[in-house]
């Protein structure tokens, strides 16, 4: 009975990576050779909306200054354009600094200063700034982003759509040549947002809102009572929520933004078990409402099923080797040949993060990346690595709904230094 | 009057500089840009996969029995290696026997010691990925070497069943090996023939490492014994194979990309 | 024996010889080019377009299809020069026209580049 279960298992495990393995070769195909769906960026209007943009930081003061001498040099309206920092109880110079910025700037720059009574955390933070702002749309960066001249008007333009609920931009990794680690996250962000975003964008599928770079109407938020501050996937969340409100995601592949990629493998490995731990989450809430919605086609559903569950794929998926190597020692040999296929596939599917190597090698392709192509094999290094922090997420995701515990925030780590990128002042 | 004009028009576009050469290709931007589809795409792909797969099925046993044969040249200091017939639903083949190394209860005991010291001491090691790799390794020692310790008589293979696993495993490999790699290829925009030649050349890297990793796990059963079994299989398995399956279609793909990244013939924007 | 497992630990290794290259001698590490200050321009291309006009065609070449009312090669196109440009009705152009002033065009007039 036992060694049933376990042949079960493995073969249910390896239909699941077959159908995920198809939606990726389906993804590649389209980004490709489709046709590409261009986002609103060559809408010239003058009549735009006004805009908020929110900065959430906290102990910032080394790129404080980038992304605020950045977001001064845009060319959106400034009648239009209120940007708001948020000061997250920093115990740094981050307050300092912002208080620089808004004696100068009065009619820009509004920071809002959160003290330690107050619940710390993205979540938290934007909801206490979405109180204070007064404009339609809310467009979100994080602190270590330095958006160019004409980006916020490239997003904002989107939401002259009235079905478009929220927009997401490109991110792209600044510090690509630092160590292994960095090259491996430039390559897979490649792979999602060149290839993955951009396709489900074309098929009318389900974009992710990735939380910086992005925007969503501030009604929108304000009709489910703000972010979640329990959720730790805060984007993920809107995602869904848009979806389900009848309204959709733009994904503006030409609206690009640095980044600053975690440099090291700690921080790379709270950053992977954080969004799982966040999208299982997410997950849990609201798999069946996204699955019920009278608002998403039945091609929407199912790539929505297939995005919410990203996350859990990985436990399974770490159940596999630890289920052929029990039949193993049971000799199951005939069970065995399927575990192959099932690894092959899993490699195959997961080489980066939930993206098949090619898929990866294609984003770079059409990114104009030539040598950098070469480090592909290196990314198998990052397969144990990747399911094991993404399986951890999950589990503490099934012990935040066991015990209702409150997720405690944690400072992203910064590497660069302030005043090494002064782009733009 | 007329020549302030013309030379007004030529001061005013100073600022746009076009580089030699390039004058005519406008660089589409990354965002939209995509590759023209050949609509041979399908058709191709399964020509790069139909043949392939049509050999292995006809030859698979007899290289597999060449592959016995030149290991049992390896093992020189083991004449009694026997070539013996196997089969599966595919076909007959021939497997190496002969009589492997148990390890013995203190053998077992000690790797489990060095194991478990391992594991502990792997925390030093910096890069998690190698960590992972390594803690995943050392534990499948551990737990053979726990079973050898106390279920030594229940262990189910010796070299002839597990010769009959590795290479069912490696049928299977040869089979999914053309499938992959044309999948990925195809997308590239370059000439069938070029395809088909490296589909051919990883399957016949396959081959090839299919016979030295055979040989290599023998070597380590035969001087070390069958407690290194699940770790051979596991970590220089199957898995090992996808290192050169990507390690050739990113040397291809990154020698091609530069040379067509300005060569419009191959580029399309949005449609 | 030994140098079967020489071989077999150099043929795992091979596929990741590529990638060590690159990663200490690296050519293509940088990060992909934005740039900081694109701004949606009503006449991007327009000015792109005369950009190229101006670094292909010379000074003489211009004063010279001005005066005598010639045509100019640009790439595979004729040019045609003016200081203003007034195209009457029911006109079809199939040439690249440059008006240094002001273009007027009247009802039913098809430019096709």
């Amino acid at each position: 009975m036992g060694v049933l279960i376990l042949r079960i298992y493995l073969v249910v495990l390896t239909v699941v990576i077959s159908l995920y393995a198809i939606r990726h070769f389906i993804f590649s195909f389209n980004r490709v050779f489709g046709e590409q769906k261009l986002g609103y960026q060559d809408v010239l209007d003058s009549d735009l909306p006004t805009v908020s943009v929110l900065i959430p930081m906290h102990n910032e003061e080394k790129v404080a200054g980038n992304v605020l001498n950045a977001l001064l040099n845009v060319d959106y309206p400034h009648e239009k354009l209120e940007i708001i920092p948020i000061d997250d109880n920093s115990s740094d110079g981050t307050r300092k600094i912002l208080e620089s910025y808004a004696e100068k700037y009065p009619n820009l720059i509004h920071p809002v200063f959160r003290d330690s009574s107050a619940v710390r955390g993205k979540p938290s933070s934007l909801n206490d700034a979405i109180k204070v702002a007064n404009d339609e749309i809310i467009i979100v960066f994080d602190a270590d982003y330095i958006p160019s001249k004409g980006l916020v008007r490239d997003l904002v333009v989107s939401f002259l759509d009235p079905e478009i609920g929220a927009v997401m931009g490109r991110v792209i990794p600044l510090n690509v040549s630092k160590n292994f680690l960095t090259r491996f996250i430039e390559l897979e962000r490649s792979g999602g947002y060149q290839v993955d975003q951009q396709a489900r964008y074309n098929l009318g599928l389900i974009p992710q809102y990735g939380g910086t770079v992005g925007g969503f109407r501030r009604e929108l938020i304000l009709k489910f009572g703000g972010f979640d501050p329990k959720v730790l996937a805060e984007d993920t969340e809107l995602t869904i929520r848009t979806y389900v409100s009848h309204k959709k995601v733009a994904y503006m592949n030409r609206a690009e933004c640095y980044e600053e990629s975690p440099e090291t493998w700690d921080a790379r490995a709270r950053q992977i078990r954080r969004w799982s731990r966040g999208h299982n989450q997410v997950m849990f809430k609201y798999l069946l409402p996204l699955i019920k919605s009278p608002f998403l086609s039945v091609k929407e559903k199912v790539d929505g099923v297939f995005l919410l569950c990203i996350y859990l794929v990985p436990p399974l998926i770490l159940f596999g080797p630890i289920d052929s190597i029990i039949l193993f020692f049971l000799g199951e040999i005939q069970i065995l040949r399927g575990a192959l296929v099932f690894l092959l596939l899993s490699a195959y599917t997961t080489f980066g993060l939930f993206a098949p190597f090619y898929e990866i090698g294609l984003g770079a392709f059409l990114d104009g990346g030539t040598y950098r192509l070469f480090l592909l094999p290196f990314l198998l290094f990052n397969f144990f690595f990747n399911m094991w922090y993404s399986s951890l997420g999950f589990f503490d995701s099934i012990l935040d709904i066991i015990t209702k515990r409150n997720p405690t925030w944690h400072k992203t780590q910064r590497f660069r230094n302030g005043g090494d990128l002064d782009c733009c002042s | 009057m007329k020549e302030c004009i013309v030379t007004q028009f030529r001061e005013y576009y100073n600022n746009f500089n076009v580089k030699p050469g390039e004058e005519k290709f406008i660089p589409y931007h990354r965002a939209y840009r995509k590759l023209v589809y050949n609509k041979r795409f399908f058709p191709y792909l399964v020509l790069l996969i139909f043949p392939f797969e049509v050999l292995i099925l006809l030859f698979s046993n007899r290289i597999i029995l060449k592959i016995c044969e030149l290991t049992k040249l390896t093992l020189s200091n083991y004449p009694n290696a026997l070539l013996v017939k196997s089969s599966n639903f595919l076909t007959d083949f021939y497997v190496l026997d002969l009589p492997g190394k148990y390890p013995s209860y203190l053998f077992s005991l000690v790797t489990f010691i060095v194991s478990t010291i391992g594991i502990v001491l792997s925390k030093f090691i910096k890069s998690k990925p190698v960590k992972l790799w390594t803690i995943y390794a050392l534990l499948l020692i551990l737990v053979s070497s726990i079973f050898f310790m106390f279920f030594p008589s229940k262990f189910p293979y010796n070299i002839k069943t597990f010769s009959e696993l590795y290479f069912n495993t490696e049928i299977g490999i040869w089979l999914f090996v053309p499938i992959i790699v044309a999948l990925s290829l195809e997308f590239a925009p370059s000439h069938f023939l070029i395809k088909f030649f490296i589909v051919f050349l990883v399957l016949i890297y396959s081959i090839v490492f299919g016979f030295f990793r055979y040989a290599f796990f023998l070597y380590v059963i035969l001087n070390l014994s069958y407690l290194f079994l699940p770790v051979l299989y596991f970590v220089f398995g199957p898995i090992l194979d996808f290192t050169y399956i990507v390690g050739f279609f990113s040397l291809f793909l990154g020698i091609l990309s530069n040379k067509i990244q300005k060569d419009k013939r191959f580029w399309r924007w949005v449609y | 024996m030994l140098l079967v497992v020489f071989v077999f630990l150099l043929l795992v290794l091979l596929p990741f010889l590529p990638g060590l290259i690159e990663y200490f001698n690296p050519k293509d590490n940088l990060p992909l080019d934005i740039n900081f200050y694109y701004s949606k321009n009503p006449r991007y291309f327009s000015e792109s377009f005369k950009s190229k006009l101006h670094s292909k065609i010379k000074d003489d070449e211009v004063q010279k299809a001005l005066y005598a009312n010639e045509k100019v090669e640009f790439f595979h196109d004729n040019v045609r020069f003016f200081y203003f440009y007034d195209i009457p009705s029911n006109t079809e152009l199939n040439e690249i026209l440059y008006v240094l002033n002001d273009l007027k065009t009247h009802e039913n007039v098809i430019l096709n580049k």
